[in-house]
Order: C-alpha cells, then structure tokens, then sequence
C-alpha cells in the first residue's frame, strides 16, 4: 500500500449484525454473487450465495431470503456464479476440469411456492478448466450477455435472448481470462440491435471487445499489456456525468481504469486484490495480507477509499473474509468462522456527519470536511459556516491571509463579524478587511458601525495609495497631478506623517519656500517628522529632503544641527551634505561641525566614496586642531594624513608632543574621567604605553577597557611600585597555598568518631565523612545544596560576621580568601 | 462529441512542480493552491481547434514521486505528447530533467512530441532557473520550451496548444502512423465517417478465432 501518500482517517465503523439471517445458512458456501455494486447501485441488491450441497441461497435488498435447489445434474459444487442487473442468475458447476452445466435462473420469478426459476440448461464438454463468469442484461431483460472465459484463453460468449442460450467459442490468448465485465450502451449499433462494450482481464493483459447480436466485432482489441504486474480482480464504474464506464482493474501496484478506447487514472494501492467494489465516490478494496499469503481467506485488509477525496476512509485487518457486497448507501463484509460452516456479517457504516466533521477538521482536513457536507447537502448550513471559518483561522495562522479572508466571507451571515474583523484590523490586512466589509454591507447583514469602519478602512487604503502614488510623481508633477495632491491634503491632516513628508517635498520643489506644515510646528515636532519618515524618503529624493532640511536650518526651525544629524546614521552622504553647506554658509559656525564632518568624510573615504585628496584638502582648508585631527585620522587608518602632520608639520607635531600639550591633555582627560585618575595621576607615560599596547589588537574596544582601568590590581599594575610589590605578594600566597597542600597530603585524617554529630547515637552504617572530621548517620544529615558539612556551615555563619575586619587586615583579596579557607577549615 | 482526432498527453516531472495544476488550468481555467499528491495517475480532457479541425486532447496527469514512477512508465507507451514540467524555483526539478527525458525517450515512441515546460514563472523573485537555461536545455534535446504559470495561465494554453501543432504537423507530413492506436493518435469519427480503423467491423471477431460449440 502506498500508505505513505494517502491521507488516512477512520470515517467508518465495523458494525456486527447480531442474529443475521445469514447465520441460517449451515453449509460451506463454494460461491457467491451480488448485483448491488453493479453501476452503482442500479442492481436490485440481490445477493447470492451458493452452497456446497446444491442448495442456492437467494438475499434480496432486505436481507429476506429464499432457498432453492440448482438443476444441474454434476455432482460437482457450483463453481462460479453471475448476476445481472435484472436478476438473472447464471451458475457453472464442472466436474474434472471438463464437463461444464451452466444453468441460468429468473431470480424475478422467485417466489417461496413457486419452484425454482430455471431458463436454460447448456452442458459443454471444454478442454480446461473454467475461470470466470459474468452476465449482463439489457435494460428491457430480454438480451443476455454472458461469458465463461477458461484457463487456456477460451471464452465462451453467449450474446442474444435470455430463453435461448446458444454459446459461440473464442480464443482470446493464451493466458487464463480471470475477470469479463460487460457494458450495456443504450444506443443502437447500425443494424438494429444494442451494443455492448466487453471487457476481459487476461492475467497481464487487458481486450475490450464491441458486442452485437451476431458475434464478436474487433475493435483495438488489448487495450493494455504490462507482463511485469498482474491483473487479480475487476469491477465496473460509471462516474458521475461520465458518458462511458470505467473496467476497473486491480493489478499488484495500483487500480487501473479503462475505457473501451484507453487507459484512464489509477490509484495507486499496492497489494494483491482478490475483491474490489466501487460505488459512487467509495471504493473498497479487499487486499490479501501479505503475511498469510499461504491461507488465502484467513486475514485480509479491507480498505475503503474515498476517491473524490482522496483518501483513505477504512483500513482495517479482517479475519476469514469470505466476500464483500454492496447494499444500499453501504457495504456488507461476510466473514466465516473457522468451522467454515458459519457465516457472520459486518456492515461499513459511516459515522454520522457531526462526528466525521469533527475528525476532519480535528486533522485539519478543512477543504475534504467542506466537501462532504456539500455532498450532504448542507453547503448553507450553519456547520459548514462554522467549518469555513476554522478553516479561515487555520490560513489566517499559516500566512495565508487572502484565502483565509476569502473564506471568511462565505461566513457572512452565520459567524459573527467581530470573530472576523477582530482578525483582520492589522493594516497589512487592510485590503482583506475592506473586501471582508464590503460583502458585508451587501448582505445586509451589516450594522452602522461596520460601514463606518468600512470607510475608515478605505480612508487608510487611500493614504496608503496616496503615499506611493506621490512618490512616483517625485518632482515633476503636471498641474493634474497637483489637484491630486490638493485632494488628498485633508487625508494628510490626518496625521499620516509618510503622506506629509511627501506633501512636504513637492511643495519644496515648486516654489522653494518652507511648507507651512513647518512653519506651525516647533522644532521637536519636526525633528519628529523626520524620525518617523524621512530617512525612507531619502533613499529616492535625498537632494529634495537636503533642500528642505537646509531651509529649515536657514530659518531657524532647525537650531541643533548635529541632533538633527543623528536622525540619519545610514545616510553619511547626506549628513556630510548638510554639514558642508551649513559650513559653507557660515565658515564661523560651531567647530564640532568641522570635526563631525571630518568624521563622516573620513567614514566616506573608507567606503570609497571620497578620495585622499579630498580629505587632505579639507584638512588643509579646515580650522581644524592638529591634535584632534591627528586623532580622528588615526582612528580610521587615514595613514595619508597622519603622514602630512608628520612630514610637513614638523614644527607643529613636536609642539603637539611637549611635555607641557600632554600634560595639557591629560588634565582634560581627568577632567573628563575622573575613574582613570588615579592611574593617570601616577604615571600617565605607563598608562599610555599600556594603551598603545592594547589598542594594537584592533577586536579591543575603549569601552572595554574601562572597566578593566577602574580596576585596584590594574592600577596597581600601572604604577611600577605596586607592580613589583603585587608580584611578591602574589609569590607569597603561593607559597603558603603550596605548604597547606603538602600538609594535606602529608597527614592522613585519623578517624575517631564514635557516634554521629548530630544525634549522638552509636556509630551505625550508612554514614557520612567530611574532611573536616565531622560525620552523621545518613539518615541524620540533611541534604543541603552544597553538600557541605552541616557544622561547617553554622560555624561559617557565625565567622561571616568577622570578615570585614580580616579584610581590612589583609589588604589583599588572596590573603582574605586564604584566612577564610582556614577559618572554616580549622575551626 | 466529434472530433477529428483524438491525441493523448502525459504530463511528467517531479513532484510539486505544477503538473496537476497545469491539467486544471488547462481543462478547468481555474487555479487551485493547495492541490492535493497526484497517488497515481489522473485524467483530464479538453477539445481544441486546430487548422479548423476539432482535436479532443487526452491528458494523463502522473505522480512526480520516485515510488510511483513505475506506473508512470507503463502509460508512456500510447502518448503522441509529453509536457515536461520543472519548477523555476527549484533548481533540484531542473537537474532532474536529463533522468526524466531518459524515461520518457525509453518508454515512448520515438515520434513523441516533447514540450519542455518552466513552470511558476510568476514567482519570478524566487526565481533559481535562468529561462535561458530552459532554453539551452531544450535546444540540446531538441525540445520545444515555455515558461508558464499555472497561477496566472500564462503560456498554458499555449503549452498545450503549440504541442498539439506539432503533432498535427507531424501527422500531415507522414510522420506518425495514425493508424496505430499505440502512438496514441486516435482517428476521430469526424475525420472518418465509416471509420476505417476497424478492419472487422460487421463481421465475426478478427483476432479472435471463433465458432460455435
């Protein structure tokens, strides 16, 4: 079974019909026959049993039954038996594999005192052994299709009325015909009588044959040939709105159909079929198990396919199988006991639909649940509402919003809009709310309310429009484009900032003055606008926005231009621009502006975006201080203007040298941090030695190293006598480490104790030991988190309190630690 | 309905590449997005019109997974076309052309039309094969190639169509022998009236020996 890909789900019951008239039946049954699966369900639900005694067993649609005895005169069992549509019945019995009596029955004129319904009686003497049978009515019951096909390829085919059998021989191939089904058309070929289309199943291959009073007629004869697969079992199925049924043909690998001109689908559904019924959209395959291929009716599986669906409805292992019929709106499983006198009967009976919904949609089966209650004619109810919107929830959590809306929609009516709109108030889902709404305003089902939110949804779909549309317009806007504009002015009021922005840069661009949006608001609330949308505008009109920023700095709006600046840290490019313009309008402005912007040209010039003469022009052109430049340039690796100060200032870097600038410096440093005092007072030259070292590894941030700086040890390294002191002291505890290490390993723990330390009882096992000579009972310890000893730790408490005082004494964090250990070690 | 001739399609390539959904598209114009595994093989027909004649197009629509690849094989025998269908998006279904060409060439006839199909072109950002790798592709092959999106129909009309021209071109050039069923040309009823394609036609059985017991 290809059970991997099919979608499975119990949507069937294995029902036991207790006391079942079939339980009357005390005879091993060599053969049985049912017409309910014929064309789906056009039989008459009649099913056939055939005894080993010769007794023939007729069940009509409600399970009443009538017995009569077979005519034919072997004394062979019947072997096989076919039922039409009609009810004409049609036995073979054959003794030795040669004398064959087939007798066909009336089953119509059945009745319990009339005797049995016998039509005609043809005894042959054929040269194999038979292999199936199968008959076919016409509508009217007066034509007779019926075929015996044999283990050597032969069939014997009777085509003409029901009273006269009269059989024509045919060599089919060379292979045992194991299943003839027959198709009935309704259409009249040109002579006058009915064609019938006739399928054989001949182990590897497959003939249809076209059928009319005279004989045989070849038409593309195999209709398919595969030797590596073999063919077991065979049915018919017309689909719905189908003009021609399907020969339905179960092979090892898969279900195979046909026409009478090609091969249809196949459903692939491994295993060897021994029963296959197909009615309406159900088919139901009997598979022998694999596991007792030597007991062919021991343990069978019997899977039930839903195949509009595609699924797999019922797969269950059943034991001593005998048949399979189908009876209205159901399926009938006989099974025999292991006397094989005693039959049983289970029907296929479907859950009701609230339970086979709730498994579907359980599994998240949303699409086949819908389905199903369509077939049941509930597509309008309020539980397929109820399912279409958990199926709309379970889109709407996988990302797919627009099926989930469209699915909500067919709510409208039965589900409470809240549950929906609740679901899609986020404006990503705007355009699925406004649909969502406006099919509901259409239904009527619509309060005020959901109007007004339906035009507030539109109203925010419209800015949403507006923003992407003004941003195509860009700068050369027509004066239609203008009116657009004007239009949508009230939508900006609003409050959309990204619409204002973009209002805001047109206006700029046609008249260069300040937008009078501007003009109301303080600089915080400009600043604002900014912050919220400007740095998106910048990727498509940096130079309009440019324009704009430096008008408003020209007028005043803007006064702090650096934290104007900070707005944009992903657009150096422009920040450099406003500052150069700033700096060109007004060469006295604050210094901080040279050196930020020597910062964003340094920045530029790592991206390539700015040359080395460039930066060394500005360096010439700018006031700026040596010191400060030579120190931005070496943050950024500028080797080129570092060179300059070195090779060309000479004068000036051995100014900027003295002993007099760096002492200069290093106040302001202090000034600055007054953390690094203490090592920049003690010796300013180690420290930056120390720094010069550090800073070499560039994966070293300065943030990192003041904590370090702050650090006593640290300082103590910077100054040279606390080093050398430091290292002694460090030796020292070494030492004293080493000694108490030895001492341990020197002197075993003499063990004396007699009784434990908590209860003071007698010494008994299990106990526990601590090295520092305390032991309990284990039942006595108490288990604390350390696992330490419980003596121990009380005295550890108690010494807590003295600590500070050991530490003022010790002035050194591992002597502390040392007196501490010895403390509690003993004590 | 009548049709001058019947061609039967397979639609092969690896699963999810958009086979099923071509075969809805293309018979049903409409788009379904979540599309149940193909667990075997489906059936789809349409009827088109080419050069003023009507020609009933029979499409099987194959299971792209390796376990079903044996049945797919034993329905390669009666196609006039293949579609060869990969995913634009998945560079995986486009390697595995040359194993299904391989296939489709040792199991078919060798008059078989073969169309060469990029599929999903919509999702053109996600796009992982260079239409003009399809297209080198199919003129190593000898393949006709479209790119086509079963989500927008684009180009699948066509697809179908222009392999549909083919086959009829091939047939006016003597190509392919119309008369045998196997090469999964049918002569339709409107082209031959007494329908000459059945030698036995009111007679006894033709292959068939026969005779009365």
């Amino acid at each position: 079974m290809s059970g991997l890909e099919w979608k499975k789900i119990d949507l069937i019951d294995l029902v036991l019909l207790p006391r079942h008239r079939i339980q009357n039946i005390k005879t091993e049954i060599v053969a049985q026959c049912s017409n309910g699966e014929k064309f789906d369900n056009k039989g008459s639900n009649t099913t056939v049993f055939c005894g080993k005694n010769g007794m023939i067993h007729v069940f009509f649609r409600n399970w009443e039954y009538i017995t009569f005895k077979s005519q034919s005169r072997n004394e062979a069992p019947i072997k096989f038996c076919a039922l039409t549509t009609m009810d004409v019945l049609a036995t073979v019995t054959q003794e030795n594999n040669c004398s064959v009596c087939i007798q066909v029955y009336d089953l119509r004129k059945l009745t319990k005192r009339e005797g049995t319904p016998h039509l005609a009686t043809t005894n042959l003497s054929p040269d194999s052994a038979v292999t199936s049978i199968q008959a076919e009515c016409s509508e009217d019951g007066k034509l007779l299709a019926l075929g015996i096909g044999f283990e050597n390829g032969e069939l014997l085919l009777h085509y003409g009325t029901v009273n006269s059998i009269n059989f024509q021989r045919h060599v089919i191939c060379l292979r045992p015909i194991i299943g003839i089904q027959f198709e009935m058309l309704r259409h009249q070929s040109d002579h006058g009588g009915l064609i019938c289309n006739m399928f054989l199943d001949c182990i590897d291959k497959i003939f249809c044959y076209l059928l009319h009073e005279k004989g045989l007629v070849h038409k593309n004869p195999i209709l398919d040939e595969r030797t590596s697969k073999h063919n077991h079992s065979s049915t018919m199925h017309k689909p719905k709105g189908a003009d021609e049924a399907y020969f339905v043909v179960g092979r090892d690998d898969a279900i195979y159909c046909f026409t009478k001109d090609e091969k249809g689908p196949c459903y692939a559904i491994e295993g060897q079929k021994t029963n296959i019924l197909w009615v309406d959209n159900l088919m139901v395959v009997l598979l022998k198990n694999k596991k007792n291929i030597f007991t062919p009716l021991s343990s069978c599986v019997i899977t039930v396919v839903d195949i509009e669906n595609k699924i797999i409805i019922f797969n269950r292992e059943i034991k001593n199988v005998l048949c399979i019929t189908a009876g209205i709106a159901s399926f009938y499983i006989i099974t025999k006991d292991s006397s094989g006198c005693t039959y049983n009967i289970y029907i296929l009976q479907e859950l009701n639909t609230v339970n086979v919904i709730r498994l579907l949609t359980e599994k998240h089966m949303y699409d086949i649940a819908l389905r199903i209650l369509d077939r049941k004619g509930l597509g309008d109810s309020p539980v397929t509402a109820q399912v279409r919107f958990q199926y709309g929830n379970h889109l709407y959590s996988i990302g797919e919003v627009c099926r989930a809306a469209s699915e909500y929609e067919k709510t409208i009516g039965t589900i409470k809009p809240y549950n929906v709109i609740s679901k899609l108030l986020s404006v990503r889902n705007n355009k699925h709310l406004m649909l969502y709404l406006k099919k509901l305003v259409v239904s009527e089902h619509a309060t005020n309310e959901h109007r007004k939110l339906l035009c507030n949804c539109t109203d925010r779909n419209k800015i949403h429009f507006n923003v992407h549309e003004l941003c195509r317009l860009q700068f050369n806007t027509s004066s239609q484009n203008i009116l657009h504009l004007g239009a949508s002015k009230n939508i900006a009021i609003r409050g959309d900032s990204s619409f204002k922005m973009s209002n805001i840069e047109l206006q700029m661009g046609e008249n260069g003055d300040l937008p009078q949006l501007f003009l109301d608001s303080d600089e915080m609330k400009i600043l604002e606008l900014f912050a919220d949308t400007a740095e998106d505008l910048l990727t498509n009109h940096s130079e309009h926005i440019l324009k704009v920023a430096l008008s408003l700095m020209a007028n005043g709006r803007i006064t702090d231009t650096l934290r104007f600046l900070t707005l944009f840290p992903d657009h150096p490019e422009f920040c450099s621009n406003v500052l150069s313009n700033v700096i060109e309008h007004d060469p006295n402005c604050n210094e901080k502006y040279y050196y930020y912007l020597l910062v964003l040209y340094l920045g530029l010039w790592r991206d390539k975006k700015r040359t080395e003469k460039f930066i060394l022009q500005f360096l010439k052109n700018s006031p700026l201080r040596t010191e400060k430049a030579m120190v931005l340039c070496k943050m950024y690796l500028f080797s080129v203007g570092i060179k300059q100060f070195l090779n060309g200032n000479n004068e000036t870097f051995s100014s900027i040298c003295a002993e007099e600038n760096i002492r200069k410096c290093i106040n302001y440093l202090i000034k600055g941090n007054s953390d690094f005092k203490t090592p920049l007072k003690k010796d300013p030259s180690s420290l930056l030695f120390v720094l010069q070292s550090i800073f070499h590894n560039a994966d070293i941030q300065v943030l990192h190293l003041r904590p370090l700086l702050m650090e006593e040890s640290m300082k103590n390294v910077i100054d040279p006598c606390d080093e050398a002191q430091c290292v002694v002291d460090l030796n020292k505890a070494i030492e004293k480490y080493h000694s108490l290490l030895v001492q341990l390993e020197e002197s075993p723990i003499e063990f004396r104790n007699t009784s434990c330390e908590k209860c003071h009882q007698v010494w008994k096992l299990p106990s526990l030991y601590f090295i520092c000579q305390h032991s309990f009972h284990k039942d006595c310890y108490t288990t604390n988190k350390t696992s330490k000893c419980d003596i121990c730790i009380t005295n550890t408490e108690h010494s807590v309190k003295l600590m500070p005082t050991i530490s003022l004494e010790a002035g050194d964090i591992v002597l502390d630690i040392s007196k501490i250990l010895a403390f509690g070690i003993f004590n | 309905m009548s049709y001058a001739y019947l061609f039967k399609y397979i639609i092969i390539g690896d699963t999810g590449v958009g086979k099923s959904c071509l075969l809805l598209q293309f018979t049903d114009k409409r788009f379904q997005p979540v599309h149940d595994l193909t667990i075997g093989v489906e059936f789809g027909a349409r009827m088109i019109t080419i050069d003023g004649k009507q020609i009933k197009l029979q499409i099987w629509d194959t299971a792209g997974q390796e376990a079903f690849r044996s049945i797919t094989r034993s329905y390669y025998r009666g196609a006039a076309g293949a579609l060869l269908v990969y995913d634009i998006t998945r560079r995986e279904t486009f390697n595995h052309l040359t194993t299904w060409l391989e296939d489709a060439r040792q199991h078919s006839n060798s008059n078989m039309v073969i169309m060469l199909i990029g599929n999903k072109s919509d999702l053109d950002s996600r796009r992982e094969v260079k239409k003009e790798e399809g297209e080198a592709f199919a003129r190593e092959h000898g393949l006709v190639f479209m790119e086509t999106s079963a989500r927008t129909a684009a180009n699948v009309e066509e697809a179908f169509i222009n392999t549909a021209k083919e086959i009829y071109e091939k047939i006016q050039e003597g190509v392919f022998d119309i008369n045998n069923e196997a090469n999964g040309i049918k002569i339709g009823p409107q082209a031959s009236p007494t329908n000459p394609s059945l030698p036995g036609s009111g007679g006894a059985a033709g292959a068939a020996n026969s005779g009365c017991c």
